[in-house]
């Protein structure tokens, strides 16, 4: 059957589809109003999900690559530091005083070695400064510690010190007393400074001779030799009981234990100034080799980690992250200049005079390049100032031994600092991808969510021109009808 | 016999008549193109001819009719397509009110495009990009550990991401009250129309009584009909109404349009009208429960009913007190026998009547409108239901009466010997109902057979005029009180004074004989025959279904030739029109839209009610399941963040530590130990690095065991860290209880999200509370790392790795989110909704939105599509056209200007005949 169509039908429908017309410009209209293909989820929720999820992935991609670019500026530096510090090492390796200090190791009338230790020290404090080395507000060689200087020159603690008032009833205290308690006197108590409440005993011959006594005769009495202890009068005597009584003297007496720090020389100070100084790193003494000094720096250089997510497929398992996902970003300046601890029993040979060789076993020679340049500082200012003649025998032995830790040191250095480098290398390479990365996300999601101008502008001119012809036809749709052809 | 002399002008006036009632009705079409819901009317002439052949009439002759006669109006309608709109338009309006509701949520949840075009973040969303600018901003932290402004940017972003949060979280709620209100808007215009609609049946009815068609009316009830469908789905049909004397009148019934996929619920074909009775629709109310009425163990006004032995409150249901359940309806004087109500709720004696509980008086579990206890539940105050539950209220006519269903059922043959319930609740056979006992005559000699006592007299007597009267004694009454020991006219207790009479019975009366030929009192042994002339028993079966209803079987029987009786029975009902509670598929239509919007949770459903009331209700996500998304969202999320931010501070081996004393004296971290074996052993903080034996020893001090730990689910760090807390498995709560042990270790950290900025409890945290916690928002709260150098009770100062550990929390891990989760929804899916990271699942939220808007998108433009149709269709049918029209005006013009001319024609030919015949000049 053919539909009636009727005035008020096509009416309604001329509405309905005026207004699917006036649709289809509106859309258009905001294609090119938003430059977006949709605006909604709805318009096409597979491919706005997947747009959100290329834009999270270029969100990431883009704070991974700002953190590379922190990184890489943080290696920069400290690939600088490293490069100041190789130049100060090759300088002074290069020195002529220090080459003919080396070359002149027997020779004890070399001159200048004063002013060349002076030299030395002032390296290694500088050495020491440049590992201290920052990059924003942040420590580079102080590994996950970046918010404190890693190396520290710290006086030298006295192990015998008792802090506080010394307990007499404390054997650990004995340092601090200088005679032995009488404790009839001073019940409870083991030491005393007070010569009257000490335990009173012979006073001991300081010149006896046990043969010369043996066969002494009368007039021998006399001679300072005889006798195991001295009478008030302060001649000798074996008899004991008429020897003069004094306060016993505690044998484990330590005159340092009054002093939180010792000098170079081995006498104490309260003083931090007058104190001899030690390079710490992190606040663990580098030379210790204290087993939990050791410890502990063996956990910064092999334990510690910074790990960051520069786009390495960062995952964590239940055992925590994978390593190979991230980088460890912490670099311990321990490790540039040659480890902790000392080196025990190292046999130095050096030529005598007389054409030989003498060989000598020295311990204690750190292992790093700060404390080798420090000690080959002080080792040297303790030379003779006029005629430069070594301290002691045993300080041209250490020397020499530190001459060596500094060329071992010297070559280790120059290896960790490549292997810096080819870290430094990485995060540039790192950098190039990330930015790669990161545009190709940004052209993959705009390609799918940008209209084509050229496309949308068209569509909405299309859409404009439906919707004029629909406006056009709106005009006519009632405008004849037989009515207006009545002619009654 | 032809046409009279002057017939033809009549023929020629009706015609004149006939075009111009043609040319008013026209006009009136013409007039009303604009008029909404019109249809347009047309004219119904028919031929006059008024005689038959009568006895004599030559067969020479010839019969012509006598000119048109206007019969009728009539409109042009297609019930069909009115059904096909009216369908359609219930799928619209679902699609509708779905989409519309739909549309406010994606205005909130939807960021496709968003972002800040001026930072760069044009197209990035909002919420969504919070969750990446915390990941970055962790990241920043990871590189720049302990600088605080770094910590500062993560916690402001933090806290812009938990008050993004907040306003989603509100927002959504403003939509879903909007969408309460748009509901209660909805079902007022439902009830209108309902109301209109049952008015104007009322004016068409009375109308049509007095022979009006009402074509204008049909067309006002029609639109209303038409927007009714819109609202809810709807059958609508037309029958005829016997008004009396054998006038018909229309009558026009509206019932819900069986939607409901269950075949076996019927409430879906409720009746909404009925001729001149309609009903509406009511959004049930539910009693404001009183919280101090919730249960107590130590309160007594809390336990809901009295103890059987006694009398005192109880709690337990077993030891309460019993009574029967009393029919509401009854009242003193009706039958003892309906005085209660069974288990069905369906009148009954004392000895079937249901038990319910004695309630314990001060026990009162609702608040009125008050605020005040109450036990009353009719005095409670009362609040929308939340399932949004709808009740069909019972039909009634504009003067309240209610409604009542006379449903005549076809006569069906059925044996004689079938058993049936006589209406006394006996099975007997239908021939049976025909039988009847055998009486005794009334003898004035022999007492026995008269009915009544003179008791003046002593004597028996035939009618009730000469029995003596007596008082109508109350069955019931207690034996004491005298006000109550009768009845009065009306059946309600009194005293003696008011009391009804009645005649006395004669205690001898024995009306009836025996099978031996014995006089009995007892219709039970009576004799019974067959009463020829009972041909029609009707037996009424009342109150079935509903209080109110009856069942009236009529069986007759016809004497067969041959000696023996056919039997038919008919059954008849009468329904009262009753409250329908509907179910919660009954409906479609706009209505059914909202309410689904407003209770559909979703993967968030119940699993009871999947089971029992609708198994695709997992499938359908309204307002409630993106709430509950943004809740797990939130919830999730800060749970995973606060755990992260809390525990025990470890050594590079991962075992706990404590702070001690070196050999010089100074504090150094040390590892917690636990005697073990005669050994002191340390205690790692992964379960699985620690020995069977430590494990045991550990759980055995918190008085755990493995099998509970297992299905309490309890992982190896809670249980470690319980030990170090110091705290006690409590197996009665289920939960670790602090106290019970003595607190280890170096605990650092706390909550970083709360339910509240002003305090620091993680509980029950939602999208709409979610806060910063009040300690993180006063202090560096966030935990950098856990792990310490050796002998070290602190981490490293840039030491970051939690930190890291939070940027792949935010940024890469994946989590299931799964309903059970949410507090208040143990009893959801199970299922994951989604395994991903933060963002993904608020991508999911907006992937689900999407495709849920798109398909009801797509479904509104089918339904709109071909609504249109259908709707143009219609137009096509029943609406006025120009074309059309003038055809109809040059129509009856021409008929009117030709029936003219034949009056002209016929005035001219007797003019002739009268005038001008026979005369001559």
């Amino acid at each position: 059957m053919i539909p009636r169509m009727t005035t008020v039908g096509t009416l309604k429908n001329y509405r309905y589809s005026l207004n699917g017309s006036n649709n289809t410009m509106t859309k258009a209209m905001n294609t090119v109003l938003t430059r977006r293909l949709f605006n909604s989820y709805a318009e096409d929720p597979a491919l706005a999900t997947r747009c959100f999820q290329i834009r999270n992935s270029y969100w990431k991609a883009s704070s991974q690559l700002n953190v590379n670019e922190s990184l890489r500026h943080k290696y920069d530096v400290a690939w600088s530091a490293l490069e100041n510090m190789s130049t100060d090492l090759y300088a002074m390796a290069e020195d002529t005083s220090y080459t003919s200090v080396i070359r002149a190791l027997s020779d004890p009338t070399g001159p200048g070695r004063t002013a060349l230790g002076q030299s030395l020290e002032a390296k290694a404090k500088d050495l020491a400064q440049i590992m201290n080395g920052r990059y924003g507000e942040n420590y580079v060689f102080s590994g996950a510690d970046t918010l404190n200087a890693p190396f520290t020159w710290e006086p030298r603690e006295n192990p015998a010190y008792i802090d506080g008032t010394p307990d007499s009833t404390n054997p650990d205290h004995a340092g601090a007393f200088l005679y032995v308690a009488d404790t009839a006197k001073l019940p409870g108590e083991l030491y005393t400074n007070t010569p009257g409440n000490a335990v009173q005993v012979p006073e001991e011959n300081p010149n006896y001779d046990e043969q010369f006594t043996l066969n002494a005769k009368p007039e021998d009495v006399n001679d300072p030799r005889y006798g195991q202890y001295l009478k008030p009068d302060g001649k000798g005597t074996t008899n004991d009981q008429i020897a003069n009584l004094v306060p016993k003297k505690n044998k484990d007496y330590d005159e340092t234990a009054a002093f939180k720090y010792l000098k170079t020389d081995g006498t104490g100070t309260n003083d931090e100034n007058e104190a001899a100084k030690a390079l710490h790193y992190r606040g663990v003494a580098v030379d210790s080799n204290d087993q939990a000094d050791v410890e502990k720096m063996e956990y910064f250089l092999k334990g510690e980690s910074k790990y960051i997510d520069v786009g390495l497929g960062h995952k964590e398992t239940e055992e925590g992250v994978v390593s190979s996902t991230v980088f460890d970003s912490s670099l311990q300046g321990l490790y540039f200049v040659g480890g902790y601890g000392t080196k025990n029993g190292v046999e130095v040979e050096l030529p005598r005079p007389d054409g030989g060789t003498k060989t000598m076993t020295v311990d204690n020679i750190p292992t790093n390049l700060i404390s080798v340049v420090n000690e080959m500082g002080q080792i040297l200012q303790r030379c003779g100032k006029d005629d430069g003649a070594w301290a002691s025998e045993e300080d041209q032995f250490r020397f020499k031994a530190l001459v060596d830790q500094f060329e071992d040191g010297c070559s280790a250095f120059r290896e960790r600092w490549t292997e810096m480098d080819t870290q430094s290398g990485f995060l540039r390479d790192n950098s190039e991808l990330l930015t790669d990365t990161k545009d190709s996300l940004q052209q993959q999601y705009m390609e799918l969510e940008d209209a084509d101008p050229a496309a949308a502008i068209s569509d909405f001119m299309f859409a404009r021109y439906c919707y004029d012809a629909a406006l056009k036809v709106g005009n006519s749709v009632l405008s004849q009808s037989l009515m207006d052809y009545m002619n009654f | 016999m032809g046409i009279g002399t002057f017939g033809s002008f009549t023929q020629a006036r009706l015609a004149i008549y006939a075009a111009q009632t043609g040319i008013t009705v026209t006009g009136n079409n013409i007039s009303n193109i604009n008029t909404e819901g019109y249809t347009r009317q047309r004219l119904n002439q028919v031929s006059l001819y008024t005689a038959g052949a009568d006895r004599y009439y030559s067969a020479g002759d010839i019969r012509t009719g006598q000119g048109a006669l206007v019969k009728s109006l009539s409109q042009i309608r297609s019930p069909y397509l009115d059904i096909r709109y009216r369908t359609l338009n219930a799928q619209f309006g679902y699609a509708d009110g779905r989409l519309e509701t739909l549309n406010e949520i994606q205005q909130i949840l939807d960021e496709v495009g968003a972002g800040d075009e001026s930072k760069g973040e044009g197209g990035h969303g909002i919420l969504g990009l919070e969750f990446k600018k915390l990941g970055e901003a962790f990241k920043n932290l990871v590189d720049q550990t302990g600088h605080q402004e770094y910590d500062n940017t993560v916690r402001q972003i933090a806290k812009n991401l938990v008050t993004m949060m907040n306003k989603y979280a509100n927002k959504l709620e403003e939509v879903r009250q909007n969408t309460v209100k748009k509901l209660e808007q909805n079902l007022e215009e439902v009830n209108n129309y309902l109301t209109t609609i049952r008015s104007l049946n009322e004016e068409i009815r009375k109308n049509e009584i007095h022979g009006d068609p009402s074509l204008e009316l049909r067309d006002e009830r029609n639109l209303q009909i038409d927007k009714l469908s819109e609202l809810i789905d709807i059958n609508v049909t037309y029958s005829e109404e016997e008004i009396a004397g054998g006038l018909k009148v229309e009558k026009l019934t509206i019932r819900l349009a069986n939607a409901n996929p269950d075949s076996e619920v019927r409430t879906d074909e409720s009746l909404l009208i009925d001729g001149i009775f309609g009903a509406q629709i009511k959004l049930d109310k539910l009693p404001v429960e009183n919280p101090d009425a919730a249960y107590d163990p130590n309160d007594r006004t809390t336990w809901p009913y009295l103890h059987k032995d006694t009398g005192k409150p109880t709690s337990a249901l077993s030891q309460a007190a019993k009574v029967k359940v009393e029919n509401p309806n009854w009242t003193q004087g009706d039958d003892p026998a309906l005085r209660y109500l069974d288990a069905n709720g369906n009148p009954t004696d004392e000895a079937n009547a249901a038990e319910k509980p004695v309630a314990n008086p001060d026990y009162k579990p609702y608040l009125d409108l008050n605020g005040n206890p109450t036990a009353d539940i009719k005095e409670a105050q009362k609040v929308t239901d939340p399932n949004y539950n709808l009740t069909i209220t019972e039909l009634k006519n504009k003067l309240g009466e209610v409604y009542e269903a006379l449903n005549k059922g076809t006569p069906v043959a059925v044996s004689g010997e079938r058993l049936v319930d006589d209406g006394q609740g006996n099975q007997v056979s239908i021939k049976d109902l025909f039988k009847v006992p055998v009486t005794r005559t009334v003898d004035p000699k022999d007492p026995t057979t008269l009915p009544f006592w003179d008791d003046v007299n002593k004597v028996a007597v035939a009618t009730s005029s000469a029995a003596t009267k007596e008082k109508v004694p109350n069955l019931n009454w207690d034996g004491v009180d005298p006000n109550t020991q009768y009845l009065n006219a009306d059946g309600n207790p009194t005293d003696e004074a008011h009391a009804a009479e009645r005649p006395m019975m004669n205690t001898g009366y024995a009306p009836y004989l025996d099978a031996a030929g014995k006089p009995t009192a007892d219709l039970a042994d009576a004799q019974m025959v067959n009463d020829p002339t009972k041909n029609r028993i009707s037996v009424t079966t009342p109150d079935l279904p509903n209080p109110g209803d009856t069942t009236l079987m009529v069986y007759k029987r016809v004497l067969l030739s041959n000696g023996t009786y056919a039997y038919t029975a008919q059954m008849i009902t009468k329904e009262v029109s009753h409250k329908v509670q509907l179910d919660d598929n009954d409906l479609s239509g706009k209505i059914q839209a909202h309410r689904e919007m407003l209770t559909e949770q979703g993967e968030f459903t119940d699993r009871d009610v999947i089971a029992n009331i609708d198994e695709n209700a997992g499938g359908k996500r309204g307002i409630l399941y993106y709430q509950r998304t943004l809740d797990l969202l939130a919830n999730q999320f800060a749970k995973v963040m606060n755990e992260a931010n809390q525990g025990f501070l470890m050594d590079p081996e991962g075992n706990y530590i404590t702070t001690g004393k070196n050999d010089a004296g100074k504090e150094v971290g040390v590892a917690i130990t636990i005697p073990v074996g005669g050994k002191d052993e340390k205690i790692n903080s992964s379960w699985e690095k620690n020995s069977t034996a430590v494990q045991d020893e550990i759980l055995n001090q918190l008085k755990l065991d493995r099998k509970t730990m297992e299905d309490e689910k309890l992982t190896g760090k809670q249980v470690l860290e319980a030990y170090l807390k110091g705290e006690g498995w409590n197996a009665a709560d289920g939960k670790f209880e602090p106290g019970a042990g003595t607190a280890q270790g170096i605990f650092v950290g706390g909550v970083l999200f709360s339910n509240n900025p002003g305090n620091d409890d993680p509980s029950g945290i939602t999208a709409a509370n979610i806060s910063i916690s009040n300690t993180w928002d006063t202090t560096h709260l966030l935990v950098c790392d856990y792990t310490c150098p050796p002998g070290m009770t602190e981490p490293a100062s840039g030491a970051s790795d939690n930190i890291r550990h939070f940027e792949y929390l935010v940024t890469d891990q994946k989590f299931d989110f799964i309903p059970t989760d949410l507090d208040g929804y143990e009893n959801a899916s199970g299922v994951p909704m989604i395994n991903g990271s933060f963002f993904e699942m608020w991508n999911g939220i907006g992937t689900t939105l999407g495709e849920d808007q798109k398909y009801t998108g797509t479904m509104l433009d089918a339904s709109y599509k071909n609504l249109l149709s259908v709707d143009t269709n219609r137009d096509s049918v029943s609406s006025v056209d120009f074309n059309d029209e003038a055809m109809n005006l040059m129509m009856y013009s021409k008929s009117y200007n030709a029936a003219c001319r034949l009056m002209t024609t016929i005035d001219s030919v007797l003019d002739k005949l009268i005038n001008g015949t026979g005369v001559t000049t």
